[in-house]
């Protein structure tokens, strides 16, 4: 993925969802939003590894403790499109 | 000459405080906590492999009561390649059995070795994993953000009366992983037949940066990806970080997470594939029972 193009937040969205449905063996629909990511299983380790993953796959940077605090998928992405890390 | 059942390789790096308890946690006289008697275990050996230290170890100063200890000396140059220290070490080992300590500042729980060698006895391709802690009110990289330090540790230990108290080491600590039997990314102190590790390579070079990045999760899930490999998590034993100012506990939580992150891309750029913890539960050696938990899954070997 490009460094210079902002991807879309569904793509992005999507992504995330695919992968943590895949972390703890769920269906990507049955995926929410809106649930902290440990409340959905996800642990916070488990959380940075994959915005390493993230970096890898989108060329944008995460602070590492972005996760901590907003702790859900929604909130994340927010946070990546008020950085201007992924667009509308 | 006898080789031991056992090798213990220890890699230790300016560790001149934490160490010494380390190495006196792994002495036979420490090591006798019931239902296993060191006798069981078939003896033992220690490699220590000095990673650099400014101040090297000195195998006279450290070495605990009644167990062969060895120390292998490398220069300040190779501080920062831990996988090919470990490989070193293993290397050197003897033993039908190989535990590998990547951080030489984490002693162990009293009964630990005996779990150990009772699970690796329990199948022909066992990985055991033991339990990592922190010694303290948190985990260290937080801990030490609010005045947790060297000689507030020293007090918790001398408040159990440690070693005469070790087996209270789990009161004063805090697990890595709150669930024993939940997602599992690293153990401190792992181990598998010797023949284990040589067919698996030793631990990847290709892993750098600080403390070997992502080099021991790396090895914990290749071990456990390997043909007829079989994860035994050990339940009631575990080792136990000590301060030392080492690259993760010593950083604070945001170094952490970040050193973390960045050994998720190194193992992503290398695997091809996202680094994920373990999930599947493996089979549970209770420590206190000094056998398999009967609530052990897929326990299907003989």
């Amino acid at each position: 993925m490009s460094d210079d193009i902002a991807a879309s937040r569904r793509i992005v969205q999507d992504w995330v969802v695919r992968y943590i449905a895949a972390v703890i063996d769920l269906a990507p629909e049955a995926v929410p939003l809106d649930t902290e990511f440990r409340e959905i299983g996800v642990d916070s380790a488990e959380v940075v590894i994959m915005t390493g993953v993230m970096e890898e796959e989108f060329g944008f940077e995460i602070d590492a403790e972005l996760p901590f605090r907003r702790a859900t998928i929604a909130g994340l992405l927010d946070a990546l499109q008020e950085a201007g890390l992924v667009a509308a | 000459m006898t080789p031991p059942a056992l090798s213990l390789v220890v890699l230790a790096h300016d560790m001149a405080r934490a160490l010494p308890r380390t190495l006196r946690s792994l002495a036979p006289d420490y090591q006798a906590t019931a239902p296993v008697p060191p006798a069981e275990i078939g003896g033992w050996e220690i490699i220590v492999v000095d990673n650099g230290s400014a101040c090297p170890v000195q195998a006279a100063e450290v070495a605990p009561p009644d167990v062969a200890l060895r120390v292998i000396r490398r220069g300040p140059e190779a501080a920062a390649a831990v996988a090919e220290a470990l490989n070193q070490g293993l290397q050197n080992a003897t033993g039908e059995f190989v535990g590998v300590w990547i951080d030489g500042a984490r002693l162990a729980s009293p009964g630990l070795l005996g779990a150990c060698a009772r699970a690796l006895r329990l199948h022909p391709r066992a990985v055991v994993a033991t339990r990592n802690y922190h010694l303290g009110p948190a985990l260290q990289h937080a801990a030490a953000m609010s005045g947790f330090d060297a000689a507030a540790e020293d007090r918790l230990l001398n408040s159990i009366d440690w070693p005469r108290g070790a087996a209270r080491l789990a009161e004063i600590a805090t697990p890595e992983q709150p669930d024993p039997t939940g997602p599992l990314l690293e153990s401190n102190a792992l181990f598998m037949r010797r023949a284990q590790w040589q067919a698996l390579g030793g631990f990847d070079p290709r892993f750098g940066g600080a403390g070997g990045g992502a080099v021991n999760i790396d090895m914990l899930l290749r071990a456990c990806a390997a043909p007829g490999s079989q994860l035994i998590r050990i339940l009631g034993e575990g080792t136990f970080h000590q301060l030392h100012g080492g690259v993760t506990t010593g950083a604070g939580p945001r170094r952490a997470a970040a050193l973390l992150k960045l050994g998720s891309k190194q193992y992503f750029r290398l695997r091809g594939r996202p680094m994920r913890a373990l999930r599947q539960r493996g089979w549970l050696y209770d420590a206190a029972l000094g056998a398999l938990r009967p609530d052990s899954p897929e326990r299907a070997h003989g």
